[in-house]
């Protein structure tokens, strides 16, 4: 009978327990692989698919070439579908080594291409660069595939696969000869994918070197509203300002640095004053300028992953003045 | 018909022709008006002082007193926005007037707080909000102005407000202000507003008794605003130090709530925060200010990025006694080119050459002083970081005398240089 109740006793103590851990594992956000899921892969995966694709003959043989584009920064298909049309072309006009004449952001605006509409075709204005000065030639843009997939980065990321050449055969005569390459901002997504995922895994030296944050700077960003992917800058302990820490700021206000503990953070702005640090704003500098060429985003489901991961690892209010840490 | 129109014409030309004298005369009406406002709020407030501590009345009485003194507040307030709207250039003498009324009815919220303790926070938004009217200006806040009459706070005759603030608004320092821009939002935003709720998580056990009971609704006000406009919002909240955090009340559970819409507030601080959607929530992040001292950057490696890692900027071969002295000898220069720029005779009797050079190295060693320490950083604005080293510096030098206003602004400008 004793021996009865000392069982009951240790069966609802372990449920006890088994239930306090549980509570305390809810408190905790544990992301194993913020760009594994099984129901998605990623749009850098969809888009190397979808780049062997070549271009069909008749267009070869009519001058055309292919580029591609992608989007996956709007919470809404058009707005993605207006993205990716207008960094296809974009490609396009830098193959051809030749400049906007048109707004093509407003062209696109106002008849947007959508995957489910017969907007298809469009018809700009570009500059053919030539000794004594530019020639305005027109050239014709073919939207031949259009879709929405739902990847890691976003539910409503958009794919697209466009032709592109100049509307008269001299202008073709005239132009310089076209490089060919697909899309450079499927090169950027690459490396960033390989930031963030070195980042998931604190390898803070492995990113400086990718970013080449010790590199003479190319611009310098005067506040956060100019900061782009990749951008770097100094934090300094409040008490004695002479000791600096780096940072690489990576969008949404959210970063990643050192902290006087030789620990790596991912904070948001703000949250480096729970390691007593600050922000320098006259330190911010950009090494590579790739990312703002391309208007290179990281994707917000990565980048609240990443931050949500180590969350819990940060103090949860501010240092009292005058005592450490 | 036509001679309709002839009078329309006419009228035109005769408004064109007469606005400038109009807006001219107006504040010849309104800013009499706003004094007179000013002197009953004054004297209001020492009424209420009398019927508070003297007479002891209910608390029926004190809340008519309240309403009088808030009737004229925004009498005067609707008298400012009537001037800056009408572009009357000189506003200076209304916006003084109009953050000195705030100041005045914030003081009676905080006489009567101790028996409802949410009258601390309301007391914290008007002093905000008094405080904001010099936000984009380089003139000094009315607070650290001389007033147009001395004022009786109990025994104590004051002659600004900051002095009559630091002997009895000690518990204003105990809130931070917390300034929302509500960015990139659109119409089509999936957030539902009411479900939102604003949770305090840390709180230092002498904060716990202060409230933010205000602050819900002004972000939920804020929200609201951005989503129909389809556009950027600003507010400001009134906490007492702590963390806080906004949740949906559907998801109460939510971890990932807490960590992205934290909010950290110091006392006694300001604090600029941003919030922008990010994937089916929201992210705040604070809009980092600060910045390194300009003559600690001086004596910096030439390369920094290759320092980090908490490593030291320092040239080699200096000692700190060396780069102390190097410091001071920055300050001194900077404080004695500032004196150029201010009126010095307003500070202390600065006219022998000995005195004015023992003035500007005892201001340059307390400047120092001050900007060594995480006070520094954590200062409500450069206004009030220097009357802090301003008072300190008029304890060191003149310690008889009340401190000087043109100090505070010289002070400032040494602050801003640096």
């Amino acid at each position: 009978m004793k021996n009865n109740y000392q069982r009951i006793l240790i069966i609802f103590l372990l449920l006890f327990l088994a239930a306090g851990a549980s509570t305390l594992q809810a408190q905790r956000i544990s992301f194993d692989n913020c760009w594994k899921s099984q129901q998605h892969t990623t749009l850098l995966d969809t888009m190397l698919r979808v780049m062997t694709k070549p271009i069909e003959d008749t267009y070869k043989q009519h001058d055309f070439i292919q580029t591609f584009g992608c989007a996956y920064e709007e919470g809404d298909i058009e707005q993605n579908s207006i993205r990716a049309v207008y960094r296809a072309i974009i490609q396009s006009i830098r193959n051809r080594k030749l400049s906007l004449r048109d707004d093509l952001d407003t062209i696109l605006r106002t008849r947007p291409p959508r995957p489910d509409n017969l907007a298809r075709e469009y018809s700009i204005y570009v500059n053919i660069p030539r000794e004594s000065e530019p020639k305005a030639a027109r050239y014709e843009i073919k939207i031949l595939d259009l879709e929405t997939v739902a990847t890691i980065e976003s539910g409503k990321a958009v794919w697209t696969r466009i032709v592109t050449r100049y509307a008269y055969k001299e202008d073709f005569n005239i132009s310089p000869i076209a490089v060919s390459n697909p899309s450079e901002f499927v090169t950027v997504m690459e490396e960033s994918q390989a930031i963030l995922k070195a980042l998931e895994k604190k390898r803070f030296s492995r990113i400086k070197k990718m970013l080449a944050i010790e590199n003479i700077s190319i611009v310098y960003p005067k506040s956060i509203d100019e900061l782009q992917f990749g951008d770097s800058m100094n934090l300094f302990d409040e008490i004695d300002p002479e000791k600096i820490y780096k940072g690489i700021y990576l969008g949404k206000g959210i970063f990643t640095c050192e902290t006087p503990t030789n620990d790596i953070m991912i904070c948001k702005f703000g949250e480096e004053r729970l390691f007593r640090m600050r922000i320098d704003t006259n330190s911010f500098r950009r090494t590579v300028s790739s990312y703002a060429d391309l208007n290179y985003q990281a994707p917000e489901s990565i980048l609240e992953c990443i931050f949500l991961k180590f969350s819990h690892e940060k103090p949860k209010s501010l240092p009292q003045l005058g005592s450490s840490q | 018909m036509k001679k309709g129109l002839h009078w329309l014409f006419l009228a035109i030309i005769f408004m064109m022709t007469h606005y400038s004298g109009w807006t001219q005369g107006i504040d010849r009406i309104l800013i009499p008006q706003m004094e007179l406002y000013e002197s009953d709020i004054q004297s209001t407030y020492r009424e209420y002082q009398k019927i508070y501590y003297e007479k002891k009345s209910s608390l029926a009485e004190l809340r008519a007193f309240e309403d009088v003194i808030s009737i004229y507040v925004s009498q005067i307030l609707e008298v400012y926005e009537t001037l800056s709207l009408s572009g009357f250039g000189q506003l200076e003498t209304p916006r003084d007037i109009a953050a000195r009324a705030l100041v005045y009815r914030s003081l009676i919220f905080l006489e009567k707080a101790p028996l409802n303790p949410e009258y601390y926070e309301k007391a914290c938004y008007d002093y905000y909000s008094a405080l904001n009217m010099f936000d984009n200006s380089e003139k000094i806040p009315s607070i650290f102005k001389r007033l147009p009459d001395p004022i009786l706070v109990g025994a104590h005759e004051f002659t600004r407000l900051i002095d009559v603030i630091d002997h009895k608004g000690s518990d204003l320092y105990a809130f931070g202000k917390v300034q929302l821009d509500l960015r990139n939002f659109k119409i089509t935003t999936n957030l539902d507003i009411d479900d939102i709720e604003f949770v305090r998580i840390e709180c230092p056990p002498d904060k716990k008794k202060y409230t933010y009971n205000f602050a819900e609704n002004r972000i939920k006000d804020a929200f609201k605003k951005v989503l129909t406009n389809d556009a950027q919002d600003k507010t400001f909240l009134a906490l007492p130090e702590g963390s806080y955090f906004l949740k949906a009340k559907a998801n109460p559970k939510s971890t990932r709530h807490l960590y992205l819409s934290a909010i950290y507030v110091r006392a006694n601080q300001q604090h600029e925060y941003i919030i922008e959607p990010l994937v089916d929530w929201f992210i705040t992040y604070e809009n980092p200010s600060t910045r390194r001292p300009t003559f600690t950057r001086v004596e910096s490696s030439a390369n920094p990025s290759a320092k980090g890692n908490g490593k030291h900027l320092k040239p080699s071969g200096k000692n700190v006694k060396e780069r102390s002295m190097e410091k001071l000898i920055v300050l001194t220069q900077s404080v004695n080119s500032s004196l150029e720029k201010v009126d010095s005779n307003l500070i202390f009797n600065l006219k022998d050459p000995w005195i004015r050079n023992r003035f500007a190295s005892t201001a340059a060693e307390i400047i120092l002083k001050q900007i060594e320490t995480v006070n520094y950083y954590n200062c409500w604005s450069p206004w009030m970081l220097s009357w802090i080293i301003a008072k300190e510096i008029t304890g060191k030098f003149s310690p008889e005398t009340v401190v000087p206003t043109e100090l505070i602004n010289l002070v400032y400008k040494v602050v801003n240089e640096i």
